[in-house]
């Protein structure tokens, strides 16, 4: 048979991480380089290479990849030189924000600057009221004399955001036709193309992160397609979405905004389909990296999604997997502050030069360090060959140490033990905001630290199962291989909810639903289409909105307007304790159809499995490390073994050091790991 | 900015609050036991001189020597006010709490000491522990309490805030023993009073209904009576009830929190570590505050009117560096005024804290410990410390100007530190009426940016809300929109609104926004009457202004104005004020020159006139 592999490629900060599957006999093979910055398809060459399809590309039937490529343009400043077309008395939107302030008390802090400088703001006469109706028409000739200018500037992209044009695109779309007319050759970015919703400032901000981001991420994906088809790449490739879900490298070229999380949204998708796969419907996923941690939840099967997203304090309105960020992971360096307490992060060592005990000229205590010298990470040995020095770790921790007046032992403890703090406050700070228990959840521990941490948070945050799976290290990558390829869009509607409001809807339901798929254009690899529907709705007069998805039946909403309400106020009911009896008042309207890879027998599973061990490991003699055991707080003997040599419905009883290569699972005392079906259970015996 | 004006040394009696509280309980004055002693109890009496602090670590009192378990201890403090925070947010059911954050959260340990909080106004800061030791208090005592009460309180003398501000205090017992308090104050719709909201009231009883200290639940269950009296004298009933379902399920997430890290640490280390985690917030604020020269620096700050007069009210602050503790001194401020912007004392001592805390706190979330260096002195009686029943409805807009003078008295020994005036105030207005057609009834508000003043690290940051409401968003055009018969004709950057300097003042905004439909208004402008001081040789920004365009052409200027009927075809515009700037204009860089022409951030015509070095300068030149 013809060998089909499917490949994920996720290119991280520090590391650029790929997983191989193969669907028909089930083999796997990773490999995790180093990152290349800005020529990042050098990376995913030099991943590629260290497989067996580096020559035969053409085996490779699927390629969904995740790039931080938008996200970097947006830290480095490194985008195009963008102008913006707004409203006449609205230049500023951009820079006005909402006036808050992300630190409330830095007395000095300053809002990021403008992504457009104010030169390059070009104020037109036109204006749409909140109800689509046209009250100021376009001054059709000042686009055309602001296209002149712009033709002579060196500007390489516009973003067109008017006031209201949600409600009403057509201002917004004659504009950028007259730029074209007045010889604008550059790219064009209009609000009403980048998002339907309501608020200025976030869809002003979104068209021009898409104006901003987008030559730079068509080039990265055409040098980068080009080189895989070099290579003999004929399958189809995907971008991976900020909300989850894929798109084509085309669609991305021209709408970049929706992909800017792509990186981190992987291991956040790769977990909702294993748990789905493992029947566990309710999970909080921890992805520890190098500089920070990643927190995300699994409600109901599914991942959380909102309508908007900030970055770098910009704010872009597209579907967002809700991934909170905790300043601590493994490389985060430990210091003292000036009244003498023990603080962790969020300076971070980085993937250059890393933790002191990597050997490559770091000196500050970092999480890993004081990992190491517990004992906590084995015999040292990480993946990519780095071998831990332990020496250079003792010297980094007693370093913090004399300044704390204590013991090495006692600072590298406190260490870790902050490091588990931050991540569990942080846990809890997103579950409560959501109305839920973390006890409730079982715990997803990956990405390369994340095993390490996962026994001390369970106790932390009293959950009793912890899901490992396999190749953690990966596991964003591994992510890539269950998506779906994906349309979304959010239509501000903002109406009582009764029955005339429905039957509004059912009306444009079909012209939506024929726009949104033409977007996706033909693919063969992808079975038919799923549609689907959420009403966004709330009681009269709040702001906040739940969403409620709706089975349609074709193209309509086959519920009346009453049966709408009764599903809000009970999913409300479920989540904020109360119902309100007031009015219901619709939103908005998401769309989304969903077309899912043929093969994957429309379900979504985490089809990778552990590789299976040979059979001389087993017969090798245990050595055991003295490490820290939290549960007793002392050091004690921990046998360390290759997760490979558990098989599975084989347990094995903590204190225990699992090895594999691309993460290291710290068993604690009183956990108890068993190797089931693909992943590794630790469940807890009570403290 | 700093007016000379002799002021008679006083040395009256000092009053320390914050002792721990014992003694007897207040003798009954009649009716079953009840006192029938107004709001006045413990914060001074008349004319006497007020000396507000925290209390030093008692000696000998158990004090952890870890550092690891008392940062432990403090990052899960802190997160359990996170945790209060975000559970109030998405339980609140008005955008006055979701939206524009008026309230703030916290846990306090049995002898009412911060432990940690989260606020959505930083001008909140530190207010709880006045609402929690009124309360108790008030009920007879922490013995009265038991578990699952909650106890409400809203009188302005001891929340600090007006009376929609309703401040909810819950005991906290693990193992049967009180170890500490969850506090939730929340702006409430409307709980009474002459106008939902006003700016022009002449006593405290027009203000709202008081609750002053009374148990809303009891052993976990609400007490009806007092429920249904809270519904029977608010406008907005169902708003109310749902806001204070969604306090009570954040003091609730706090109580879980305390009892959480109690357990998990056991009581003695927990002691223990929140005794080391106060020094420790201590020594923060003492290390900075150390580096300000030893003496005594003044200001003073203007307020354009009291709401009932239009008499500038000027009053001085005083700072008082010894060492590492600071005494800042208000006791010379004039007697309460008769109209609304008298601030109770919690307000007054939370603001002085909010502004000291800025400068010396290192963006730290403050426990009880940042408090300690901070003496705050107020006169009974006078405008930051009132009696009842002076009105004090506009608290915070005194309290909001007096943290600025605090910094302009600080600023000729700290020059780094501090910053030009900024526009000084939200320009916040309040709106409702009828929808047309459908009579559907509205109701919205809207607050506005200004410009912030330069600092000796760079230019004042453009259009910002006020530091003491920091991470309050403004509500955006399209919404405001969509849900009021607003139409907004402008909303930008005011060219030229900040005060030149060697660094810039931040620019206001020009806001115009047109009533499509008859509405009503009230309003509250501030700070138009004097324009945002520069420093060092600065210019002073410009000042806010706020006028009102009805159709038949008269115009009025806006500044506090309560239920004013507004005419479909009116327009509001609203010109907020720009930073200060500072440092001699002469010293300010071409290339920075040359940017704010470029970017229309300063016009050509004032450029020329503004900097000596670009008397010749063309928009050209800048190109």
């Amino acid at each position: 048979m013809r060998p089909s592999w499917r490949l994920g490629v996720d290119v991280g900060g520090s590391f650029t991480d790929l997983i191989l599957h193969d669907t028909v006999t089930g083999a796997v093979e990773v490999a995790k380089v180093p990152s290349t910055g800005v020529a990042a398809d050098d990376g995913v060459l030099q991943a590629l290479a260290a497989t067996h399809v580096a020559h035969n590309l053409h085996e490779v039937t699927h390629f969904v990849h995740g790039t931080t490529i938008g996200l970097n343009t947006l830290l480095e400043r490194s985008g195009a030189n963008v102008a913006l077309l707004c409203t006449r008395g609205f230049r500023d939107i951009l820079e006005l924000r909402a006036g808050n302030r992300d630190n409330p008390f830095d007395l000095f802090w300053k809002p990021p600057t403008p992504l457009v400088p104010r030169e390059l703001r070009f104020p037109v006469l036109e204006r749409v009221d909140a109800n689509g109706r046209v009250v100021q028409v376009l001054d059709e000739e000042e686009v055309l004399a602001t296209a002149a200018v712009l033709r002579d500037s060196g500007v390489e992209s516009v973003a067109i955001a008017f006031l209201n044009a949600y409600a009403n695109p057509d201002n917004e779309r004659r504009a950028a036709e007259l730029l074209r007319v007045g010889g604008f050759m550059g790219e064009i970015s209009t609000s009403c193309e980048v998002s339907r919703s309501h608020r200025e400032y976030e869809r002003t901000s979104t068209a021009v992160i898409d104006a901003y981001v987008r030559p730079r991420m068509s080039q990265y994906l055409q040098r980068l397609a080009g080189r895989m088809a070099e290579g003999g790449f004929e399958g189809t490739a995907l971008i991976m979405r900020s909300g989850g879900g894929g798109m084509s490298f085309g669609e991305a070229s021209r709408h970049p905004s929706a992909a800017i999380m792509s990186g981190p949204a992987g291991a956040a998708e790769g977990a909702a389909a294993l748990g789905r796969s493992l029947g566990i419907s309710d999970a909080v996923v921890i992805d520890v990296g190098g500089t920070s941690s990643d927190v995300s939840l699994i409600r109901d099967g599914g991942l959380v999604i909102m309508s908007s997203g900030v970055i770098e304090g910009l704010p872009v309105q597209t579907p967002w997997i809700d991934i909170r960020t905790v300043g601590a992971g493994g490389g985060s360096i430990a210091w003292v502050d000036q009244g003498g307490l023990l603080c962790v992060g969020p300076e971070s060592s980085g993937a250059d030069p890393g933790p002191a005990c990597y050997g490559r000229g770091g000196v500050s205590p970092t999480v890993t360090d004081a990992a190491h010298f517990l004992g906590m990470l084995g015999f040292g040995r990480l993946a990519g060959g780095i071998e831990l020095d332990g020496d250079l770790a003792e010297r980094a921790i007693a370093s913090v140490a004399g300044v704390l007046g204590t013991s090495s032992e006692h600072a590298a403890r406190g260490i870790v033990s902050l490091a588990t703090t931050r991540m569990a406050n942080a846990i809890r700070e997103v579950t409560i905001e959501r109305g839920e228990d973390p006890r409730e959840s079982a715990l997803v521990a990956v990405g390369g630290a994340g095993p390490l941490f996962a026994t001390a948070l369970a106790d932390e945050l009293e959950i009793s199962t912890i899901i490992v799976p396999a190749h953690p290290g990966n596991f964003s990558a591994q992510g890539l291989l269950v998506v779906d390829m994906t349309q979304t869009v959010e239509i501000s509607t903002v109406m009582p909810l009764n029955q005339a409001a429905i039957d509004v809807i059912n009306t444009r339901l079909p012209l939506e639903f024929i726009a949104l798929e033409s977007k996706q254009g033909r693919n063969d690899a992808y079975a038919e289409v799923q549609r689907s529907v959420i009403l966004d709705l709330r009681y009269r007069g709040q702001d906040h909105s739940v969403g409620v998805d709706i089975e349609t039946a074709g193209d309509r909403i086959p519920i009346p307007a009453e049966g709408v309400a009764c599903i809000f106020e009970q999913k409300y009911l479920a989540r904020y304790g109360v119902k309100l009896g007031e009015d219901v008042e619709l939103v908005s309207v998401q769309l989304m159809v969903r077309r899912t890879l043929n093969g994957h027998n429309g379900n979504r599973d985490a089809a990778v499995q552990v590789p299976h061990a040979s059979q001389t490991h087993t017969t090798t003699s245990v050595r055991t490390v003295s490490c820290y055991s939290s549960r007793m707080a002392k050091r004690i003997p921990f046998p360390v073994v290759e997760r490979a040599t558990l098989t599975s419905g084989h347990a094995v009883d903590g204190p225990v050091i699992l090895t594999e290569p691309t993460s290291t699972t710290y068993v604690d005392a009183g956990f108890r790991a068993r190797s089931g079906g693909d992943v590794l259970w630790l469940t807890a015996r009570p403290a | 900015m700093n007016r000379e004006q002799p002021h008679p040394e006083r040395v009256p009696p000092v009053v320390v609050l914050q002792e721990p509280s014992g003694g007897d309980p207040r003798p009954a004055a009649s009716l079953g036991g009840v006192s029938l002693d107004g709001h006045n109890l413990d914060y001074g009496a008349l004319g006497e001189i007020v000396v507000s602090k925290c209390l030093p670590r008692r000696p000998g009192v158990a004090f952890s020597d870890d550092p690891v378990t008392t940062q432990v201890v403090r990052y899960a403090l802190v997160s359990v006010a996170e945790q209060m925070k975000r559970s109030l947010v998405r339980t609140a059911v008005t955008s006055i709490v979701y939206e524009l954050l008026d309230f703030a959260v916290g846990v306090y340990d049995k002898q009412m000491r911060l432990l940690g909080q989260a606020c959505g106004l930083p001008l909140f800061m530190g207010t709880l522990g006045f609402c929690i030791e009124a309360a108790v208090s008030a009920v007879g005592g922490e013995d009265t309490l038991e578990e699952g009460d909650i106890l409400l309180l809203n009188v302005p003398y001891f929340t600090g805030a007006h009376p929609q501000d309703a401040a909810l205090v819950m005991p906290i017992y693990f193992e049967g023993e009180l170890i500490g308090y969850s506090a939730v104050k929340a702006h409430l719709l409307d709980v009474g009073g002459k106008e939902p909201y006003s700016t022009d009231t002449v006593d405290v009883y027009q203000e709202g209904t008081m609750f002053p200290g009374v148990k809303l639940y009891q052993r976990g269950q609400p007490v009806q009576d007092l429920v249904r009296t809270l519904v029977a004298n608010s406008r907005m009933p169902r708003a109310v009830v749902g806001d204070i379902q969604a306090q009570v399920v954040s003091l609730r997430v706090g109580a879980e929190g305390l009892i959480r890290i109690a357990k998990r640490h056991g009581m003695d280390t927990f002691r223990a570590s929140i005794e080391r985690m106060f020094d420790h917030g201590e020594a923060t604020m003492r290390a900075r505050f150390a580096e300000i020269p030893d003496g005594e620096y003044a200001a003073w700050g203007e307020m354009d009117g009291d709401g009932v007069s239009d008499e500038p009210v000027p009053f001085e602050v005083k700072v008082k560096v010894i060492g590492s503790d600071v005494r800042v001194d208000l006791s010379a401020a004039p007697d309460a005024r008769p109209g609304p912007i008298n601030c109770p004392l919690p307000d007054t001592v939370s603001e002085i804290r909010v502004a000291l805390m800025m400068l010396a706190g290192g963006g730290e979330q403050p426990n009880e410990g940042h408090f300690r260096p901070i003496e705050v002195v107020t006169r009974s009686g006078s405008m930051f410390h009132p009696l009842s029943p002076s009105p004090c409805f506009l608290a915070s807009w005194a309290t909001l100007q007096a943290m600025e003078v605090v910094y302009a008295a600080l600023a000729p020994v700290i020059p780094e530190r501090v910053p030009a005036a900024s526009g000084g105030d939200i320009l916040a207005l309040l709106h409702w009426g009828q929808r047309r057609g459908t009579g559907e009834p509205w109701g919205d508000c809207t607050v506005s940016s200004v410009g912030q003043g330069a600092f000796a690290g760079g230019d004042g940051a453009n259009a910002l809300m006020h530091i003491s409401q920091a991470g309050v968003r403004s509500v955006s055009i399209e919404v405001t929109e969509l849900r009021t018969p607003w139409l907004f004709e402008q909303l930008e950057l005011a060219p030229d609104s900040g005060g030149a300097g060697r660094y810039r003042g931040g620019l206001g905004v020009n806001v115009r926004m047109r009533a499509t439909e008859d509405l009503w208004l009230t309003g509250i402008v501030e700070r138009t009457k004097n324009r945002p001081w520069g420093l060092f040789g600065g210019e002073p920004g410009r000042a806010n202004e706020a006028l009102i365009r009805f159709p038949d052409g008269r115009v009025i200027p806006l500044r506090k104005v309560t239920r004013l009927h507004i005419p479909a075809g009116a327009v509001i515009e609203l010109r907020s004020g720009g930073g200060g700037g500072f440092g001699d204009p002469a010293e300010r860089r071409m290339e920075s020159i040359g940017a704010d022409i470029r970017g229309g951030y300063c016009s050509v015509e004032r450029t020329r006139c503004a900097y000596p070095q670009a008397a010749g300068i063309s928009e050209a030149a800048t190109q």
